[in-house]
């Protein structure tokens, strides 16, 4: 057992998650105090050890998954062979999803993971000995259930119990839920079948989980955006909370005479306690420049949804989007209800295009300067985002340096990889030497950076 | 030695017990809770409670002390806390009036054996003032203590806690090391507004309450809020999830779900229809914003 569970551990921080020799130590105590024969007890006892981060819990459940499948924890395995069906069970290809349907409906986990053990070993197909990556398997399941048909089905019985609109809306989404249900469940089932062909660390090794904060904002599928979308608030509180709190705890404030004399009373008139005014709250204003062109569309939406957040934190920010012309978008978040209702407003009615819809960072940094350099104070960070690839227009770099000195801050963040800056029309050096800082900003992980150490 | 009262707390044996024992005090744990309680008294480890507003981090704190009837210790934190009143202070004003006191009779102090004997006199525990953390350490019997909201205080100020947390001893440089008789139950709340250090947390077991399950949270209702019809409860849970899969600024969270129930019952709803959520929608989403998105999911997913 402790054995597993240091190979567990080192996979663990293969994939990202740091768990430290005492946290190991905490986890090998606690299988002295629990049932660790019961999963579920165990995966709840190994979480609270071996995870501080929300944002970990996912990825620490599928590695828990592979490396705590073993079939002979499951105790009711014995009696049941996953190949023959039972009596009363499906008989064809079509029965099967009635019976799925049927199974998520009554909640009954027992029925679902026999079924679904069967669908599994039906069409999954599964290979043994062959070191197919990820979880193909599953996808290949899932294809065969008939899914439409199944959500079709889940609705149709959900509607029968009661009729009115309110509650055919409410169905919709139970349905959908029980479908994401199945989904776990098969992808845990052809996990576990392929760790008995495999054994854990291979199997760990195949599956690549990766963190929402090492995803690559460029090359992010949707599923990744979705999963992404939902670590991006806490970061943007974050941030928000970073700003302010800047040295405040430097700076003390003025003795504050009235209250320093008053306190001495109690004294007898020594000023034993020294009061200072309380500092005056800082309030950074922060205008956020991004590059909403199509060839960082991807960047751009994060970084948008970034403001997005952010906006909700923070009164002082101002964010502009530009292509080959500048345009202040603030109103448009403020407005908006979503990230994808504020994105549309954006891309239909700000002014980001002027001639032909190629980036040109030479003229909106130009003429940004000119229309809202009166708004720059020395209370104001400016944040651009983009990747400097200018289509060999003239990059204007002395117009940066215009910026830094009205402003406190000027930061740059670049989403391509450090190998590639200043390659072909990349022009970040000559804007990098009027910067604070310029940043590589490829993955969540990497713009924490930015925060913690730039902020 | 340091007693764990905990450990052979009857109340706490086994994860089964400890979910029973929060359900006779009104609270309605999941497994992963149950489970995390259970191992911070069998290990005396701090847990470190994480989740959205609202989702009962500070009132399980609560329901722990209130079950095993011990005393509830609690220290606020917030930005600008500092030793003098999360830890100790010196009680300077009586300190300064025993000086004088001593003063007053001059020759008297001579033959007490000088400002020396006074010097040792004032930095007695008579002159102690107790703030929330010493007072969880000096506790005789065991205590719960609850640090709310950690991630408000400043980053230096968290190596505070570090002593406390491993050890369960407070250093007063005049006194020496103050260690705790009996351990008190420690649980730490975060809004997550900021990563706390890697030091704190690997002292702690993590506990991140999440929006509950449909199922739990339909067990929630029906159990705060009396006379609540089933029908009516599934279709507040349904509704109320749905809302939470919307990208909202603030998603509604139990305490919000709560309230909402008891203002629908209040007004006499007996099913929620389509016309009846929208003018109650604004007690359970607080931005205008997200009232609209609200509203508009209510009437689009006709569509869909």
């Amino acid at each position: 057992m402790l054995e597993l569970l240091v190979g567990f551990a080192t996979a663990l921080r293969a994939s990202g998650i740091s768990c430290s020799q005492s946290e190991l130590i905490d986890a090998s105590q606690i299988l002295g105090e629990i049932d660790f024969l019961n999963r579920d007890e165990l995966r709840d006892s190994l979480r609270s050890a071996m995870v501080k981060d929300p944002l970990h819990i996912e990825a620490f459940d599928r590695l828990f998954d592979v490396f705590f499948s073993l079939r002979s924890f499951d105790s009711a395995e014995s009696e049941d062979d996953p190949g023959n069906p039972k009596e009363g069970d499906y008989q064809d290809d079509i029965d099967l999803t009635d019976f799925l349907a049927k199974a998520l409906l009554q909640n009954d986990r027992d029925k679902l993971s026999r079924y679904v053990r069967q669908a599994v070993s039906r069409f999954g197909g599964i290979e043994k000995g062959r070191a197919v990556s990820g979880l193909y398997y599953a996808y290949r399941t899932l294809r065969q259930i008939d899914l439409d048909r199944l959500l079709a089905l889940l609705e149709g019985a959900l509607d029968l119990e009661s009729g009115s609109d309110f509650d055919r809306k409410l169905h919709k989404l139970d349905a959908k839920r029980l479908i994401d249900l199945l989904k776990a469940q098969v992808t845990k089932e052809v996990t576990e079948l392929l760790v008995e062909d495999r054994g854990p660390v291979a199997v760990a090794k195949t599956l690549a989980v990766t963190l929402p904060e090492d995803i690559e904002i460029v090359r992010a599928s949707r599923e990744e955006l979705a999963r992404m979308q939902r670590t991006v608030e806490p970061l943007a509180r974050k941030l928000a909370a970073r700003l302010a709190q800047k040295h405040r705890s430097q700076n003390r404030g003025q003795v504050d005479m009235r209250k320093t004399m008053r306190a001495s009373l109690s004294y007898g008139g020594t000023p034993v306690e020294l009061v200072t005014k309380p500092p005056r709250p800082h309030k950074p204003e922060i205008f956020l420049v991004t590059d909403v062109s199509g060839s960082v569309a991807s960047f751009s939406r994060f970084t948008m949804q970034l403001v997005f957040a952010m906006s909700s934190q923070f009164s002082k920010v101002r964010s502009f989007a530009f292509i080959d012309e500048v345009d202040e978008v603030t109103s448009y978040f403020n407005s908006a209800s979503d990230i994808n209702e504020a994105m549309r407003l954006v891309n239909t009615q700000a002014k980001v295009v002027w001639l032909d819809g190629h980036s040109d960072y030479g003229r909106c940094l130009e003429s940004f300067w000119e229309r809202y350099h009166s708004d720059l104070t020395r209370r104001s960070s400016v944040i651009i985002c983009g990747d400097a690839r200018n289509n060999y227009h003239s990059a204007k770099p002395e117009v940066l340096k215009l910026i830094k000195g009205a402003s406190k801050h000027l930061y740059w963040l670049n989403p391509e990889p450090h190998a590639y800056w200043n390659s072909g029309d990349s022009v970040i050096s000559s804007y990098a030497q009027y910067c604070d800082g310029v940043y590589e900003v490829r993955s969540l992980r990497h713009l924490e950076r930015f925060i913690t150490e730039a902020i | 030695m340091i007693r764990n009262d905990w450990r052979d707390h009857e109340r706490l044996q086994g994860i089964e017990v400890v979910a029973d024992s929060l359900r006779t005090v009104g609270y309605l744990p999941s497994r992963q809770i149950a489970t995390t309680v259970y191992l911070a008294a069998r290990l005396a480890k701090p847990i470190l409670v994480e989740g959205p507003a609202g989702t009962g981090k500070t009132e399980l704190a609560k329901a722990v002390a209130s079950f095993a009837q011990a005393e509830l210790i609690r220290l606020q934190c917030y930005e600008g806390l500092d030793e003098s009143k999360a830890l100790y202070e010196w009680n300077y004003r009586k300190q300064l009036l025993r000086i004088q006191a001593d003063g007053a009779a001059v020759e008297g102090l001579e033959q007490k054996g000088g400002w020396s004997k006074v010097g040792q006199d004032i930095f007695d525990e008579e002159f102690l003032l107790e703030r929330p953390l010493l007072h969880a350490i000096r506790s005789r019997e065991s205590s719960v203590l609850l640090v709310d909201e950690v991630d408000r205080m400043e980053v230096e100020t968290e190596a505070l806690l570090l002593e406390i947390l491993s050890d369960f001893q407070v250093s007063v440089p005049e006194l020496g090391t103050i260690v705790a008789e009996s351990l008190p139950l420690v649980f730490l709340t975060s809004n997550g507004t900021r990563d706390l250090s890697e030091a704190l947390k690997r002292r702690c077991l993590f506990l991140y309450i999440d929006y509950p399950t449909q199922e739990r949270e339909l067990e929630i209702l029906s159990a705060k809020v009396p006379g609540l019809n089933s029908k009516l409860a599934k279709q507040i849970v349904g509704f109320v999830a749905g809302l939470r899969s919307l990208d909202l600024k603030k998603s509604p969270s139990i305490s919000e779900s709560l309230d909402w129930t008891r203002a629908l019952l209040e007004m006499g709803i007996v099913t929620l229809e389509d016309s009846s959520v929208p003018d109650t929608l604004h007690l359970l989403l607080k931005y205008r914003t997200d009232v609209e998105a609200g509203i508009k999911e209510l009437t689009s997913s006709d569509r869909g």
